[in-house]
Formats: C-alpha cells, structure tokens, sequence
C-alpha cells in the first residue's frame, strides 16, 4: 500500500469513529421519540 | 416474517410524501434484517470482483476494507436522519437542496440506479441465455432481458412487504453461495497463504481502485434512509449499519475479490461458472440478482415520485407509475448494453454521488438548527439552495478530474472539496438567519428576513 492508500484508510476509520460518536450524541440529548411524529394522522404529506 | 408484515402501511402506501410515523417502525433486528437484504445482494460480489480481477488479494483486502469504511460512515449519517425524521432519503434532499432543487440529487440517484438495476438484469439475462442455450445475437436473448427486468420490478411496485419476502429467500441463498465461492477459492488456491501470495494484477492504480470499491456502493449507502427510515431510533439505525454496511459488505465484497483473483472473472456468475457450480447455484445468483434490483428500483420509485414531481391521485398511485416508467428506462440502458462501460460508470457514481452525501449529511448534522427544521415537518424554507447546487458542481469536478489525473482518492478528494464549498457557506447563511442565497448578497438581507418572520419560500 502507498502513502496516499494508508492515509485515506485511517481518514476513513477516524471518520467512522465521528460518525458513530456525532450520531450517539445528537440521540442522547434530544431522542427520535421526542422529534417524530407517533401515528399515521400526525405524518403529515411534503409538499 | 410476521413483523416484515408491519413495515406494509395501509393508507399512507409507502410513505412516498410524508414521514413514517413511530407506530409503523420496526425492532433493531427485523430492521437490521430488512437492511441486509439490501446489502447482502449481488452488487457487493460484483464490485468485489472488480477490485479481485485487477488487484492481487493482498492489495484487495485493503481496497475492500476502505470502501467497507466508506460507505459506513454515509449510512451511519444518512440512515441516522432517516430514523430521526421518517423521511425517505428524496424527501431528506428537500432541506439541503430546496423544495424545488431537490429535483437534481433526485434524478441523479434515480438515474445511477436504474443504470445499476439495467447491469444486474443484463448479467443475470446473460448466464440465463447462456444456461438454457439461447442464442446471444437472437430476439430471445432481449426478450429473456425484458422478462427478468420485469419479475425483478415486480415487489417494488407492490410493496416493501414484498421485497421482504423475497429477501428472506434470497439473503441465505446467496450466503451459501459466498461460503461456497471463498470455500473453492482457499482450495483452488492451495490454501489461505497461497490466496495471498498471488500477485497478479492489471496493473490499475490502486487508488483508482479505491474510488471503484467505495463507488461502487456508495449510491446503495446515499439511498439507505429508504430502508433505514423503519429504525426506532439512530441509535438502533447506528448499530444496523455497522453490522450491514460494515461487517456484511466486507465479507461479500472478499467473498467476489477472491473469488475473482483465482477466476480471473469479476461476473460473479462466471467465477461460480469457472469452478463448475453455474447449474447448482444460478437460482441462488437469480433470487440475489432479485433482491438488489428491486430494492434498487424501490428506492428510485420514491425519488421520482417525491415532491416537487406533482402527486398523481395519491402517495402510492404516483410511486407506482414512477415505478412503470423507471422500468421502461432501465429496458432502454439494458438494450444499450450499459454493463460493458462497468468500471467507468462505478467511477462516475462514485464522483457524481459524494458531494451529494455530503451536502445532505452536513445539513442536517452540522447545523442543530436546520436539524430541527427537518424534524418538524415544516416545508423546506427554500426553493433551490444555491449552496447545494454549486456544491454538487465543484465536488462533482474535483473529484472527476482529481480521479483522471490520479491524485489521491477521487472520492474523498469529491467529498472534501464539497465540505470545503458548503460548509463555510451554510455557516454564514444559518448564523445570520438567512436563506442561502441571500447569503451571496450580502448581510443587510437578514432584516428583510426577520421582519418576515421567517416566512419559509
């Protein structure tokens, strides 16, 4: 493997770990149950 | 297969133009096994024998590892917002790239898709014919290609209940069908230190190959908010794409690469030929052709038919005769044979989708407030993001020409230069309250803005 090949493995696996610890993060402070709708009449239709 | 029952929703079909209400969501593994279903799929061997066919499986396993990685870290953001919001990923682009703007990811997934969906059918056409002995150069080789096009579109008109069902057969098929090609790759080979002996290769960059592997499924990872949207939560989405996207991809994407660094076949259908298995394990390789394709034109199904694309009756009426036309669409590429330009158009998905994942997962994590805004179910408060658009040209360019001048990892190079562009420019726009293209003209637009209320569009 060239330099430029283990440096886009670690990027990718440091990326991973952010991904994983952003998205944990966002949930345990405001959880899907609190920002989503709970039956079909609360859904909505995009517009 | 009870709980697969739960995901069919009556009244609202599927959730083509609105949010899937938590009542409708799914436990982690009924989920989890929904997305294997879309990730245990022939496509992965397929890719897998591209990077097996060009690069000796010491270098392979690495290539494989990174777009493994890759493509985790895209689902883990884009299936994240899936759980939390409902929305399928044509309705998610709407906040990134306005109500209106929304039309250009939505065509560009659709599109790669379709393309993928007419590859698979034209792969699966071509071991058929050859199997019961059709001619290739008759009209019985494009009408057999006809005929699987449409049985493989036929549970994504339907319903996801259906391509559930044909998962459930599909998925444990095909993981007998991998065990079997590892199984005759490590014997043919001599063993697993011969396998990774081998030093044959085509001589292709292998950062090129870095950009063919995470291509490759990168536009299955920018559409896994389809599937993921039946989460409970993004921590449960989380978890299911870690062991989908990472563990499960990685296994089949070795299981294609050695196979093909034995074979010297990247058709996933030829290697299993090469070892004498075609007969044996082509109804495995059918329904695993036919899990992927229709999950791919399920999830193309609801981008063409999401707003701004006006509704036809209601929800599920205008998503299936989106489905009716993506097919014929697939027909044409299929008849044009797409499947013989295969590496440059893995290359070209790869640069056309990164700055796409990009633009949608800074949106919505990078800004708490326009997270909220996705949350709410309010419209989205603009018609075309000007932010999006020159993002998605800039990353598309960068990462294209980057690629042909072999600097670096084309995907990445795309995905950082659309960081580079939309980031610092949504930045300015949210911490002034504005829409993003009021941002371009300057900081006295943002009174007009408050005295409006922030009236969206």
């Amino acid at each position: 493997m060239n330099g430029w090949a283990a440096l886009a493995l670690l990027f990718e696996a440091a990326l991973v770990a952010v991904a994983v610890l952003a998205v944990l993060s966002v949930e345990r402070r405001r959880p899907t149950s609190s920002v989503s709708p709970e039956t079909e009449d609360e859904v909505g239709l995009a517009v | 297969m009870a709980a697969e029952k739960n995901v069919h929703m009556t009244g609202i079909g599927e959730a083509a133009r609105s949010k899937v209400p938590m009542n409708r969501r799914l436990g982690f593994w009924t989920n989890s096994a929904v997305l294997a279903g879309f990730v245990i799929v022939i496509s992965s061997l397929l890719v897998g024998g591209i990077v097996g066919a060009n690069f000796p499986p010491r270098q392979a396993v690495w290539l494989i590892l990174f777009a493994a990685l890759s493509n985790s870290f895209v689902a883990i953001f884009i299936c994240g917002i899936a759980a939390r919001t409902g929305y399928s990923s044509a309705l998610i682009y709407r906040f990134a790239y306005g109500s209106k703007g929304s039309i250009l990811p939505n065509l560009v997934m659709a599109l790669t898709g379709v393309g993928w969906f007419a590859v698979i059918v034209n792969i699966t056409r071509d071991a058929f014919v050859d199997l019961v002995g059709i001619p290739v150069d008759s009209i019985g080789n494009w009408i057999s290609m006809v005929v699987i096009s449409a049985l493989f579109v036929v549970p994504a008109y339907k319903s996801i209940r259906w391509i559930g069902y044909v998962s459930w057969v599909a998925v444990p098929a095909l993981l007998v069908v991998l065990v079997v090609v590892l199984w005759k790759t490590v014997g043919d080979a001599g063993g697993v230190s011969p396998l990774f002996a081998l030093t044959k290769g085509s001589g292709m960059g292998i950062l090129t190959g870095m950009t063919i592997a995470a291509g490759g499924w990168l536009q299955g990872a920018t559409v896994s908010a389809d599937f993921a949207r039946f989460f409970k939560n993004a921590r449960a989405s989380t978890g299911g794409v870690l062991l989908t996207f990472g563990v499960l991809v990685f296994i089949q994407f070795a299981g294609g690469a050695f196979g093909a660094a034995v074979t010297g076949e990247w058709n996933i259908f030829l290697i299993v030929s090469s070892f004498g298995l075609v007969s044996v394990t082509f109804i495995a390789l059918f329904l695993g052709a036919w899990s992927t394709g229709q999950a791919i034109m399920y999830g193309a199904s609801l981008q063409t038919a999401a707003p701004p694309i006006p509704m036809w009756k209601d929800q599920e009426t205008t998503r299936r005769a989106a489905v009716i036309i993506l097919w014929v669409a697939a027909v044409v590429a299929g008849s044009l044979g797409i499947e013989t330009v295969m590496n440059w158009w893995l290359t070209l998905l790869a640069t056309v989708i990164a700055p796409i994942a990009t633009t949608v997962i800074l949106d919505y994590w990078a800004f708490p407030s326009r997270q909220k805004m996705y949350e709410s179910g309010r419209s989205p408060d603009t018609l075309v993001n000007p932010a999006a658009l020159v993002t998605w040209i800039v990353g598309f360019l960068v990462g294209y020409y980057s690629g042909k001048q072999n600097f670096g990892v084309a995907v990445i190079n795309g995905m950082i230069a659309s960081a580079i562009v939309y980031y610092p420019w949504m930045y300015l726009t949210v911490s002034r309250s504005q829409r993003a293209e009021q941002t371009l003209q300057g900081r006295q637009e943002t009174k007009a803005v408050v005295l409006e209320g922030g009236q969206s569009e």
